[in-house]
């Protein structure tokens, strides 16, 4: 197989891990994934400097890094250094595997019921912000923060519940 | 993490920030170990959401605001893999074709997921998860219904499918139906294999069923019986009540809930301990009833109650606990600032020995919006143990539905309900010990020896408290409490009461223990079987149900009352 090809599944492999690092840092689902592909573009590119056996989540979190980068300068002139990186890296490795989530949350999102679900649609579909979201339906910008919260924080719970009763 | 950093972390999530805010969130993140925690673990639910919305898209595609070149070499490597990623999870055809899907439901072929729709023909190794939705297959022969909230992956041509949680019903001969406890092969049968995190249930309505464990030896089951498997455990067998007859009874409840709806909004004077007597009417459980048996929010009577809960003031124990318990139930997210208002009364009324009364404080506090229900008052000195069974349920209602309580609310309840259990491990009215908290106006029927509807009370309330704080000081309380069910258990009446005292409110309570514990029996008692073939004798021409007897409930609307507990009975059990 081709270090290019390699990559790839590599890169296919670890894509919500990738994702979610991105999207920690813009959190807009469309712009992360942009960003996930030009990644994607920049790791095969550079297949060749990765050595099998080393870390590809690291490695490949540092092309991300350069690209988040530059996007932050570019899009609102905020500028971040290597340690805000580190520190968010590490917290992301203690994430626990995003594929054994999706399960459930796609189960407990069944639970979510009208409103909230339009909320989520607009939020994640669109990619709207609150405060378009609050211009579109008339709430404040206060109370769309605070459902979209509250969504958060049911959902969690919900996962952890479906995955401790899974283990026990 | 402090509040502001709460809230700013949220408002990132949300795309609230301006410039300022953003740098300053970045300058905490940088700071703050915590922070970066939360914001790993919510960002990668975020990531995880915005796909499976993406899956299930119901608006019109959102314009794609970037991007648009991926250069070739690149797009033709991922192209190879997803096509070998395509072809290997390609698989036989089942012969098995979706022919209905209501609500949500998805179908995974390989690493694609996709809507599931009519018409799609069914390969091996497919798996069709379904949320808020259901699904029907069928091929010659064959009638497959996948319930909501379930997952299952299609193998061997169709003849084997692989149940990995929840409920699918199917009409079949010979098709295996499997899941991590063992399989089912269905014989000429109808049958429901129902796979929970704890244990799974096969049900045969019609034809048998061959239940196989491995290590554990073959079983049959016939037509009207169940097998219970749970790990570890000896398959237990008994018998079921058929769904159909149970649904029907329930519609016929259901309309005569309808024929009498002007009395489901009439208030009620109730009972008085302390202070004024509270007013309460019967939409909170009539809401319940009709929710459970299936009646959708657009039915005018739903809609007609639903209003009416939410838009008087609570001024019972039991109204706030059975709201809340309806509200959580018919849609937590949508109810959750009146859930929080039933939370916080609940919480600020407990009695100062760990009971509720009737009266909830009737001036509405100014319920924070976030955050845990704190306790800021207390309620009179002491209540009684049926209403608070209910208030401790209503509580964790309000807990499901994601809303913290008081822990100390909840271990003053369980410390109430530790003291006051009797020798022989049942519950009475009170606390037989304590002759004070005798309730004088009702001793002549409510006694504080040990009695089913109490005892039934002591167990759900337990069981509830300790699903909530993980707490295993009342295991003990429960499992004599359990002995006392087991020993003394009827469904013709309220163990040691007389013939029709509080009956059905017997019923439920027990259920409630039953389905909180997870347990199909009280000793060799099963007790939806016996619960449910009870309701079937009783139930009048007219759908209703009227069990109640004697002078004791003689403020009620019996009918109504007894029908709309009839109905929890029987939807009790999901």
């Amino acid at each position: 197989m081709s270090d290019a090809a390699h990559i790839a599944q590599l890169v296919v492999k670890h894509r919500h891990g990738l994702l979610a690092y991105l999207y920690g840092v813009l959190p807009d689902a469309h712009v992360a994934e942009d960003l996930f592909q030009e990644v994607c573009v920049v790791a095969v590119q550079k297949a060749a400097e990765f050595q099998d056996g080393t870390n590809f989540v690291a490695w490949a979190r540092t092309i991300a890094r350069n690209k988040l980068r530059e996007h932050l300068r570019r899009r609102s002139g905020i500028t971040v250094d290597d340690a805000f990186f580190d520190g968010l890296e590490s917290a992301f490795d203690g994430v626990p595997n995003p594929d054994v989530r999706k399960d459930a949350l796609r189960r407990c999102l069944g639970g979510i019921q009208d409103r909230a679900r339009q909320m989520l649609v607009w939020r994640y579909e669109e990619g709207l912000t609150a405060a378009a979201i609050a211009d579109r339906t008339g709430a404040s910008r206060a109370s769309v923060n605070s459902l979209l919260q509250r969504v958060r924080e049911i959902l969690r719970e919900c996962v952890e519940r479906r995955i401790s009763e899974a283990r026990a | 993490m402090n509040a502001e950093e709460k809230d700013l972390l949220h408002r990132h999530l949300n795309g609230d920030l301006d410039v300022a805010e953003q740098a300053a969130f970045f300058a905490q993140l940088q700071s703050s170990p915590e922070l970066r925690r939360e914001l790993a673990s919510l960002a990668t639910d975020e990531m995880l959401l915005s796909e499976l919305v993406l899956e299930g898209r119901t608006a019109a595609p959102a314009p794609r605001r970037t991007r648009t070149w991926i250069p070739g070499a690149i797009a033709a490597a991922l192209l190879l893999g997803l096509s070998l990623i395509l072809i290997l999870g390609r698989g036989a055809s089942t012969g098995l074709r979706v022919v209905a899907v209501a609500g949500a439901a998805t179908l995974q072929r390989g690493d694609i997921d996709q809507p599931l729709r009519p018409g799609i023909a069914l390969l091996d190794g497919d798996r069709i998860a379904t949320a808020k939705g259901r699904a029907t297959l069928e091929k010659p022969g064959t009638v497959v219904e996948v319930q909501d909230d379930t997952s299952v992956v299609l193998r061997d041509r169709g003849a084997h499918l692989r149940l990995e949680h929840g409920i699918v019903d199917a009409r079949a001969d010979g098709l295996v139906l499997s899941f991590e406890l063992g399989a089912a092969q269905l014989r000429k049968a109808n049958a429901r294999v129902d796979v929970a995190p704890d244990r799974t249930r096969v049900e045969a309505e019609e034809g048998s069923v061959v239940v196989e464990r491995a290590d554990w030896p073959q079983l049959d089951i016939a037509a009207g019986e169940y097998a219970r498997m749970e790990p570890l455990q000896r398959t237990t067998t008994g018998r079921i009540v058929r769904r159909a007859i149970v649904d029907d009874a329930v519609r016929r409840g259901c309309a005569f809930l309808e024929s009498r709806r002007s009395d489901l909004v009439v208030p009620i004077t109730s009972e008085k301990r302390h202070g004024t007597a509270p007013r309460r009417t019967y939409a909170e459980l009539a809401l319940l009833a009709l929710h459970r048996a299936g009646i959708p929010d657009s039915d005018p009577l739903k809609a007609e109650l639903l209003g009416s809960v939410k838009g008087r003031s609570v001024d019972s124990t039991y109204g706030a606990a059975l709201q809340a318990m309806a509200l959580a139930e018919i849609d937590p997210l949508a109810h959750h600032d009146r859930i929080r208002l039933c939370a916080q009364l609940l919480v600020d009324s407990q009695c100062r020995n760990g009971q509720w009364d009737y009266a909830v404080k009737l001036a509405v506090p100014d319920v924070p919006a976030a955050g845990r229900i704190r306790r800021r008052s207390e309620g009179p000195a002491a209540g009684d143990n049926s209403v608070t069974s209910y208030a401790v349920l209503g509580l964790h209602a309000c807990s499901r539905a994601g809303i913290e309580i008081d822990p100390d609310v909840l271990a003053r309840a369980r410390a109430w309900w530790l003291q006051c259990q009797n020798g022989d491990g049942g519950w009475g009215y009170n606390d037989a010990g304590d002759a004070a908290a005798n309730d004088a106006s009702r001793r002549t029927a409510t006694t504080n020896s040990s009695y089913g509807s109490a005892t039934a009370s002591g167990v759900a309330s337990l069981a509830a408290i300790r699903d909530l704080q993980k707490d295993p000081r009342s295991d003990d309380a429960i499992r004599r409490g359990l002995q006392w069910l087991g020993g003394n258990f009827a469904v013709d009446r309220n163990p040691r009461k007389d013939p029709g005292f509080v009956h059905l409110h017997w019923l439920v309570t027990a259920a409630r223990a039953g389905v909180v514990l997870g347990t199909e029996r009280f000793g060799a008692h099963d007790w939806y079987a016996e619960g449910a073939e009870f309701l079937m004798g009783s139930q009048r021409p007219t759908g209703q149900w009227t069990v109640e007897q004697g002078d004791f409930m003689k403020a009620e609307r019996n009918d109504v009352l007894d029908t709309c507990l009839a109905i929890l009975f029987l939807r009790n059990r999901r």
